[in-house]
């Protein structure tokens, strides 16, 4: 077409060639991918990435070979020497698969690599090859013009494809990385995670062969992660009224659920879309993870998009987020993988960007965004739920525990050394009493009111080492030797000691027990029970201010080995805004009082497999019910810890 | 002749009490405040000794085993304050008559007459030992020969069996 006069044409400079190829790809691994990525778009069922890294004898060589339709010279100007031209999706679709390119710049990664690139392509129609040898040195110059650099070829049998046969071999020399190990692990690391492991495009493989190394050489494999703590698998199916249908399922989840949910972003362009996402609890094993590194990646028909999932790209904002909130977002990044999957078909409005990182920044794609970090969030809120919540509630149950057992570790040994301290001047008090009435005696002094004193101070010397024997057996929790005991006999002793000071108060103590009621328990519980509870009792009477009979009854019955203590008084009862928490410790509103007898109470029924509980009339009275099972001696030892 | 009787506790008020109470008893009775007091006292004859658990510096019995090295045929009656209560008064007993063969152990508090009871029984009654152990004991103490031991022995037998 002649110029016309009225018009300007845009012309490129040679030098385009080398922007894109040179500096459009990140990195060597990247322009590999790219050139994987055509070799699929031409059909090919197999690529083969030799390598030959350079040393001091030869200068080294990458060599990709595929197997796919190969060009005949006239698809080859048409397609390779076309820049930015490209016939995908439509018109090239080869094996029914949907193509990965569609920009046409991607022949150009190969100058990234090296300074040549050899061109050996067949079509299975032809029974000649076409050899094109591409310098990229020569588009260097910026002054000449894109169609000024010639590019030789010629048409040849091509050795290594056999006369039916077809495909491409891309041969690149002047290589300008060293390759190393190293790198070349790296390249493997890129092309396992190429491949999208849950929906791996169907009759594709990549084996990648280095010379002289066996542990690089192989095909690539990347196998899926199957379960973790907390897996998610979301499908979204966006139906006529815009809902979104999820679905769940993980180890934490033993049934699949399924929900229906509305996007708070418009979903639409997102139907079809699918994402398994998998959450370790504390950072998975290689085993577990299958190699991969975490992130959430997307697949499109079933190849990478880089930089997603990537340690560079936060995209989804999990890093952020748990560098902002700490303790409050669940979600630890480095234990995160998700595996996000879109389609050219379904999604349109998903594009790459020209260097092959990220997509372009449509609606779709912050839609994407958007409702990926929904999903997260809700990943999240369960984590914390099924996981994170129930863990640190053991955890602090289990600091709790072990707290109080510390608590009544060092209230045992404490009590222990107070009962030595305690009994020594007790032993002098009681025998000094003693004295003093033998002494009396000899002094022909025989009085009943000096021997009953004598008596008491016996006595009370007894119950004061009673107590000291109780504090020290209830802090050393072992409140559980079990033992036969006859419960009338024991409730009428102790109520013997408190007639005395009941009388004193004005207050009747009376009793309805049975000549014997044998039971199976720990009698230090019992006690230590009675005399709480009688005491609560007594005490109660203090607010009573009218003239009516002050009674407290104390009762035992059995009934299928359950023996059941009632303590009732005919006080005021208990006021209702204490009712509640009776049992707490701290609770007392009485002046004087720890609070913690009723509690104390409350823990050891408990620990004897017993219940307290009360009844209280306003200004009628209250009764405390004590049940407290017979323990038959080996199936049912009372725990002291269960509480 | 009263019987003997020596008290060994490391508290003053405990040692004085139970002094005075033993005297009205009509015991003879003589109060040491430590193991060397009460070791340097077994120099005389005591029939039953009365001995705190837990002293300074050496417990009650290994002050007992070593009393018993002089006097080889007390009765013994250990006392503690200390608390144990895995175990009750009969079990202890029990335990230290199997180690130092104490004849009884009390629980402090205790009372006078239980006390006074428990020493008078004992007393009323022969000491209650293995005789092998008691002629091994005059042995250790007297640095005699096996055969006088055992001649010891014999005649402890004998004794004890007249007294029947």
């Amino acid at each position: 077409m002649p110029p016309r006069s009225d018009q300007l044409e845009f012309e490129a400079s040679a030098y385009l060639q080398t922007l894109i190829g040179r500096e459009l790809f990140r990195s060597e691994e990247l322009a590999i991918v790219e050139l994987v990525k055509n070799a699929y778009d031409s059909g090919a069922t197999r690529v083969v990435i030799r390598v030959r890294p350079p040393s001091l004898k030869e200068p080294g060589e990458i060599e990709i070979h595929d197997d796919g339709s190969g060009m005949t010279l006239e698809e080859f100007r048409r397609l390779f020497m076309f820049a930015g031209y490209s016939e995908r999706p439509a018109e090239a679709q080869a094996g029914g698969r949907v193509p990965t390119g569609e920009k046409g710049i991607g022949r150009f990664a190969s100058d990234r690599l090296g300074e040549r690139l050899l061109v050996l392509t067949k079509t299975s129609s032809d029974p000649k090859g076409l050899r094109v040898e591409i310098d990229w040195g020569k588009f260097k110059n910026r002054r000449k013009r894109f169609h000024d650099i010639t590019v030789p070829y010629s048409e040849e049998p091509i050795p290594g494809f056999p006369p039916s046969g077809s495909g491409t071999i891309l041969r690149i020399t002047g290589l300008r990385e060293p390759w190393s190990g190293k790198q070349l692990e790296s390249l493997r690391h890129s092309l396992a995670q190429l491949l999208d492991p849950y929906h791996r495009p169907a009759d594709f493989e990549i084996d990648v062969q280095v010379q002289g190394s066996e542990v690089l050489t192989g095909p690539i494999r990347q196998e899926p992660i199957s379960r973790s703590d907390a897996d998610m698998e979301i499908s979204f199916r966006v139906n006529s009224e815009g809902l979104v249908e999820r679905r769940r399922r993980g180890r934490r989840y033993p049934m699949e659920q399924r929900e229906t949910m509305h996007p708070s972003v418009d979903a639409a362009p997102l139907s079809g879309l699918q994402g398994r996402f998998f959450y370790f609890i504390v950072r998975p094993t290689r085993q577990q993870s299958k190699g991969l590194l975490p992130g959430v990646r997307v697949y499109r028909d079933g190849f990478r998009i880089e930089p997603f999932g990537s340690e560079r790209a936060d995209w989804l904002g999990v890093a952020e987020k748990r560098a902002k909130r700490a303790g409050h977002a669940h979600i630890v990044p480095s234990r995160l993988f998700g595996f996000v999957t879109i389609s050219r078909k379904e999604h349109p409005d998903l594009k790459d960007t020209t260097s092959r990182e990220a997509l372009v920044d449509t609606g779709a794609a912050r839609a994407l965004v958007n409702v990926l970090r929904e999903q997260l969030n809700f990943l999240e809120s369960s984590i914390q739920t099924d996981i994170a919540q129930p863990r640190w509630d053991e955890s602090r149950r289990r600091k709790v525990t072990e707290f109080e057992r510390a608590k009544l570790q060092t209230l045992s040994i404490m009590s222990l050394g107070l009962a030595h301290e305690l009994r020594q001047p007790l032993q002098s008090i009681r025998t000094e009493a003693a004295v003093i009435t033998k002494r009396l005696k000899q002094l022909a002094i025989d009085d009943p009111y000096i021997a009953s004193a004598q008596k008491n101070i016996d006595q009370s010397i007894e119950r004061i080492d009673g107590n000291i024997r109780l504090i020290a057996a209830i802090s050393a929790g072992s409140t559980d030797d079990v033992c036969a005991v006859d419960l009338a006999k024991v409730l009428s002793d102790e109520c013997q000691l408190f007639k005395t000071r009941c009388a004193a108060l004005g207050i009747s103590l009376d009793t309805e027990l049975p000549a014997e009621q044998w039971a199976e328990l720990n009698s230090t519980t019992v006690t230590a029970i009675l005399i709480n509870l009688l005491q609560n009792a007594i005490d109660a009477f203090t607010e009573v201010r009218d003239d009516r009979s002050r009674r407290i009854l104390v009762s035992v019955t059995k009934q299928d080995r359950t023996n059941r203590i009632e303590v009732s008084d005919n006080a005021y009862g208990i006021p209702p805004q204490v009712q509640g928490s009776i049992f707490k410790r701290f609770a007392s509103k009485k002046t004087g009082g720890w609070g913690v007898g009723l509690y104390n109470c409350q823990l050891m029924a408990r620990a004897h497999g017993g219940e307290i509980s009360f009844e209280t009339r306003d200004r009628l009275g209250t009764t405390f019910r004590v049940k407290l099972p017979d323990v038959t001696s080996t199936n049912a030892r009372p725990n002291p810890d269960s509480r | 002749m009263p019987d003997r009787i020596l008290i060994v506790d490391d508290e003053r008020l405990v040692l004085e009490g139970w002094a005075r109470s033993l005297e009205l008893e009509g015991f003879v009775v003589e109060a040491a405040q430590t193991p060397e007091e009460a070791l340097n006292k077994c120099e005389e004859h005591f029939d039953l000794v009365l001995l705190d658990f837990l002293m300074p510096r050496m417990n009650g019995v290994e002050l007992l085993a070593r009393i018993r090295k002089k006097l080889p045929l007390i009765r013994s009656v250990v006392v503690s304050g200390k608390l144990d209560i895995s175990a009750d008064e009969k079990q202890i007993t029990d335990d230290l008559k199997a180690t130092v063969e104490a004849d009884a152990y009390l629980h402090k508090p205790v009372a006078d007459e239980k006390l006074v009871a428990t020493i008078r029984d004992l007393l009323a009654k022969e000491p209650s030992h293995d005789w092998q152990k008691i002629a091994q004991r005059v042995t250790d103490a007297r640095r005699v020969t096996l055969s006088q031991a055992k001649e010891a022995a014999a005649k402890l037998k004998k004794l004890r069996r007249r007294g029947r």
